[in-house]
């Protein structure tokens, strides 16, 4: 994740057109990923992505003072995974189905991998916790700040996560946990 | 994790797990490429449509006439149940619960051949709104739905039993009266009566 960490644009506030250009190559993949990451879902994590940096474009003004522009921009895409996934949540409790039985999600579902499926085990606010901290390597300050709470619950959450993904690859690989 | 938030051997534990799993999930994700994400970015270009926007509002609409038809169906049932509260409490005078009174005759009066004849399980200590139709014409329940009797009118006497009553459903009051006798046009009223004269001349 060098990207983010002193190079490129992650410390520069994007004020011009030429600016925002710049940060979209650093952080194309690493917003795409963290989506995916988030939705657990490939095609709707392009779609959500772009949905990202249109909004930061849009917003890139408004940066906060205490935020660097990684944190920034990861908040927003956290922002935007999470309002997917309570759209999809919200849209399958009105359709009546609380996941396809075949179709496009189970076959991702088996092709899942082991960070994958230890993800899905998570609840995406302890998801975001994950990505941002192990992933995106924001601070606990940072990632408190994007998920509006304080340092020390951020913490405790990235505790308990780790504790439930683990769990979650024992159950897929049995053998190698034991 | 750089927070330095926690210490001791167990939080130096909690390190080293968190850095396993940053290097799992480093090395898992990373293998993650677009197919269509552009390189470039291209600003002002319209957001994508969800798959979920366009469902959505039509499953809400839907839900939306379910919530208002069972709402309708409710309150319909509770104001029939109402009007009939009503109507047993016009019919009922304070104090002679279940008991009816003729406004007409202000005599108590026995149940009708009309609620005899209705059979149907339904309560039958409650009165009936209206006076029935030996009182009053089927159909005008207004007048005995006052929650309190007239001025001038006289005190029920209780002659009816509460056993005996039955309380009348908008149907009831649908049905046309019981034809009288006097329903006869007077045309062949006054044919019967130049027939009567002719035989008797």
């Amino acid at each position: 994740m060098a990207q983010l960490h002193g190079v490129g644009m992650s410390g520069k506030k994007p004020q011009t057109a030429t600016d925002f250009e710049l940060l979209y190559e650093s952080f194309r993949l690493p917003v795409y990923r963290l989506i995916r990451g988030m939705v657990l879902d490939s095609g709707a994590a392009e779609e959500l992505a772009q949905e990202a940096f249109q909004k930061a474009y849009a917003t890139r003004h408004k940066i906060r003072g205490d935020l660097s522009a990684s944190a920034w921009l990861h908040g927003i895409a956290v922002n935007v995974a999470s309002s997917h996934l309570r759209r999809r949540r919200v849209a399958r409790f009105f359709a009546g189905r609380p996941r396809p039985p075949g179709g496009l999600e189970a076959e991702e579902d088996r092709r899942q991998g082991s960070v994958e499926r230890a993800l899905a085990a998570l609840s995406p606010g302890l998801r975001a916790v994950v990505l941002l901290s192990l992933y995106a390597h924001l601070s606990a300050e940072e990632v408190a700040l994007i998920l509006g709470t304080s340092p020390e619950t951020v913490s405790s959450r990235l505790h308990a996560a780790t504790e439930v993904m683990a769990a979650a690859l024992a159950r897929s690989h049995p053998a190698e946990a034991g | 994790m750089r927070n330095g938030l926690s210490s001791g051997p167990s939080s130096s534990r909690h390190d080293a797990d968190e850095a396993l799993w940053a290097e799992i999930i480093r090395c898992e994700i990373d293998s993650w490429n677009p197919r269509r994400l552009p390189a470039r970015f291209q600003p002002g270009t319209p957001q994508p449509s969800h798959r979920f926007r366009g469902t959505l509002p039509a499953a809400f609409a839907v839900w939306l006439i379910l919530l208002l038809a069972a709402l309708t169906g409710l309150s319909s049932n509770v104001g029939g149940v109402l009007q009939n509260l009503a109507g047993v409490r016009a019919a009922s005078p304070p104090g002679t619960a279940g008991q009816l009174a003729d406004p007409a005759t202000g005599s108590g009066r026995q149940p009708s051949r009309y609620n005899r004849s209705r059979s149907s399980p339904r309560p039958s200590g409650l009165a009936t709104a209206g006076g029935g139709p030996a009182s009053a014409p089927m159909g005008t329940a207004s007048a005995p739905r006052t929650s309190s009797p007239a001025p001038g009118a006289q005190p029920p006497l209780p002659t009816a039993s509460p056993s005996d009553l039955t309380v009348p459903t908008p149907a009831d009051f649908r049905r046309p009266p019981p034809s009288p006798l006097t329903d006869v046009p007077p045309s062949s009223l006054s044919r019967e009566l130049t027939g009567a004269e002719r035989s008797r001349g």
